[in-house]
């Protein structure tokens, strides 16, 4: 096998068959190959390690800020999940607990009564409920929602904005890059710490 | 009551901006109420992603000792199954590590973009195994390759021209995939992935179009993604080359029955080449010719990228939306899309869009300086170079020929699957089998 080895070697290429004969001195193709391999296990390590490096923090997942976010209603639409990994979430610290709710209404409709061609959600997921005579308490059926923003478009416009928009972290595959991200307007989606991964409303912001 | 609420609504909300205001004051609740708690669930938790990388380096090593070792093809069956069953349908194809090229290019143009440590072991993990074994990552592992190696139903030949032109698509996708992450562009690789919204059985329209396109393809062009498209397995291609071990074809010796190339659907069986002093002396000749031709295609490349910066940018939503705006501002366009009425109803300021365009746009640039002289290089026309490059190398590695005296997979192209072990008749002590029938 090995006498017939080539008269020109240039490419790094061993025998096909990777068949070192036993006993035999090595060849200049064997060392160039064993050479380069040495190379490129250092290259693909110290590559791996020059981008793990940065990462020394922790790791991360995708949220979105709803600080930022303008409801285009991408969430629904781009997430590789159907329905989406994003839903509604209600912030009840914040929420005015309004009777005439703009994110629980279409106020094009008359009619300020929950009946179903009333109401702004499209899949029903808001339940309004009776605390008192001017207050009302809404709830989102998560499992219901499917993260178009409509509720949060409302409650954000004449409203406290005490709905917003979250990633479902039991829900969400967590891209490598994610869909939304990619096709959000304002750059909303981030990549925040594992430990700490949503971004909530809470009283303190709503300023 | 309720038309005095809408007044002071009105009212509030003129002037202010549409979003994070506190309107209205906390109510005075009754004493028994108790405000619902929303829980917020944590994600998977981290050590399980550790356990991925472990179980992919195991089932790498797996895929090694089955096929070079064991020489078994039922195993490697098995093995591949269970891959696109775990690394596939339960991790839902997502992170791989033929998107982490991404992550890794994204991560050496911005020293702060972070890269989960799980991420730059998918990324490292394959590479370096398949230095020492071949590509046994490709063979079974990977859910990509899996999943065409089992939907695989009639394979069509494809002829060597064919084979070896389609065959530079990977490194232009390589290289416009890592260049598309360093600009923070988009992660094109995970965009048009071929199977995860199968994976998912979920997705966009478009995810779901080309998964079912690529499931179609592998029932008859065997790997098709896997040869003619995936990024990473042009990486893996050239470190098989060198690898330490590799798949040998017979036990013992070869008796040039060419029955392995004919079992081989991805034509990676090479035939023996005994050409003489006068075709090696040709074959030199061409070579040189091609390493002559080298700097031309580099620079060819260059320019012809150099000419790309603005289509590749607005490949990014941010780029392309912030240009369909300045166009309808300056009257160029008819219509105003979706996407731009709503951006414009949400208050948020056009210039600040504008600026992120602009900063997208900057990336294309790397500043760094080398021993403090500052130095500016335009990614797009180092992309171009490269690509320019590996054509140029393409080419002369096609003039290199070499004697061979068996029928031998080429490293680069072998996907260690197996199939050539069943149809060697050759025994492990040097005897041929008798042929049945």
């Amino acid at each position: 096998m090995s006498e017939n080895r080539p008269i020109h070697c240039g490419d790094g290429k061993d025998d096909p068959a990777g068949a070192t004969p036993g006993g035999k001195k090595l060849t200049r193709r064997e060392i160039l190959s064993a050479g380069l391999r040495g190379a490129g296990l250092l290259g693909a390590a110290g590559l791996a390690g020059m981008a793990g490096s940065s990462s020394a923090a922790g790791d991360v997942v995708w949220q979105l800020d709803p600080y930022k976010c303008i409801q285009c209603g991408n969430c629904a639409t781009y997430c590789v999940l159907t329905p989406s990994a994003v839903r509604c979430v209600h912030a009840f610290d914040v929420c005015a607990y309004c009777k005439p709710c703009f994110g629980f209404f279409d106020m094009v409709s008359a009619k300020p009564d929950a009946g179903a061609e009333n109401q702004l959600c499209p899949v029903g997921a808001i339940t309004r409920t009776y605390v008192t005579d001017v207050y009302y308490q809404y709830t989102i059926d998560e499992s219901l929602c499917i993260g178009c923003g409509k509720c949060v478009k409302g409650c954000a416009t004449f409203g406290n904005g005490s709905l917003f928009l979250q990633i479902r972290h039991d829900l969400c595959v967590n891209c490598n890059h994610c869909a939304i991200a990619a096709a959000c307007p304002t750059g909303a989606f981030r990549r925040v710490s594992r430990k700490n991964p949503y971004i909530l409303k809470t009283k303190d912001h709503a300023t | 009551m309720n038309r005095r609420l809408l007044t002071i609504a009105m009212i509030l909300c003129f002037g202010a901006a549409a979003y994070a205001v506190e309107r209205f004051p906390p109510p005075d609740l009754p004493a028994g109420y108790q405000k619902p708690v929303v829980p917020n669930l944590p994600p998977r938790s981290e050590a399980m992603q550790w356990l991925d990388a472990a179980l992919l380096a195991g089932a790498i090593c797996l895929s090694a000792w089955l096929s070079i070792r064991l020489r078994s093809r039922a195993g490697l069956i098995v093995l591949t199954a269970a891959c696109v069953a775990y690394f596939g349908f339960y991790r839902k194809g997502c992170v791989c590590p033929v998107g982490s090229v991404q992550n890794v290019a994204a991560a050496l143009a911005d020293p702060t973009y972070a890269v989960p440590a799980a991420v730059a072991l998918f990324f490292c993990l394959p590479l370096i195994l398949t230095l020492l074994f071949g590509r046994t990552f490709c063979g079974a592992v990977c859910p990509l390759g899996a999943i065409q190696e089992l939907v695989l139903v009639r394979p069509i030949k494809v002829p060597a021209w064919l084979e070896h032109s389609l065959g530079l698509l990977p490194w232009v996708y390589l290289i416009l995939a890592a260049l598309l992450a360093a600009t923070d562009v988009t992660f094109i690789i995970c965009q048009y992935d071929p199977f995860v919204a199968f994976f998912r059985r979920s997705g966009n329209n478009l995810m779901m179009i080309v998964s079912f396109c690529w499931l179609a393809i592998s029932l008859f062009v065997s790997r098709g993604y896997c040869r003619f498209f995936c990024p990473y397995g042009a990486l893996l291609r050239i470190f098989s080359r060198i690898s330490w071990k590799r798949v040998a074809i017979t036990p013992s010796i070869c008796v040039k029955c060419r029955l392995c190339a004919d079992a081989c659907p991805y034509g990676a069986i090479r035939p023996p080449d005994d050409a003489k002093l006068s075709d090696l002396v040709l074959a030199r000749r061409r070579l040189i010719a091609m390493i002559v031709l080298l700097p031309m295609l580099v620079f060819a490349g260059a320019w012809a990228c150099s000419l790309l910066r603005e289509p590749l940018a607005r490949l990014n939503g941010i780029v392309e939306l912030s240009e369909q705006i300045r166009r309808e501002d300056a009257g160029l366009a008819s219509v105003r899309t979706a996407a731009s009425e709503i951006y414009r109803a949400s208050g948020r300021s056009v210039s600040d869009l504008h600026a992120q365009a602009r900063a997208i746009r900057g990336k294309f640039t790397a500043r760094f300086s080398i021993a403090s002289m500052p130095v500016e290089l335009r990614l797009e026309v180092l992309a171009g170079g490269l690509a320019g490059l590996v054509f140029g190398l393409k080419l002369a590695q096609m003039s290199v020929r070499r004697r061979r005296e068996d029928w031998a997979p080429d490293p680069a192209r072998c996907f260690s699957c197996g199939r050539c072990f069943k149809y060697c008749p050759v025994l492990p002590d040097g005897k041929v089998q008798e042929l049945l029938e």
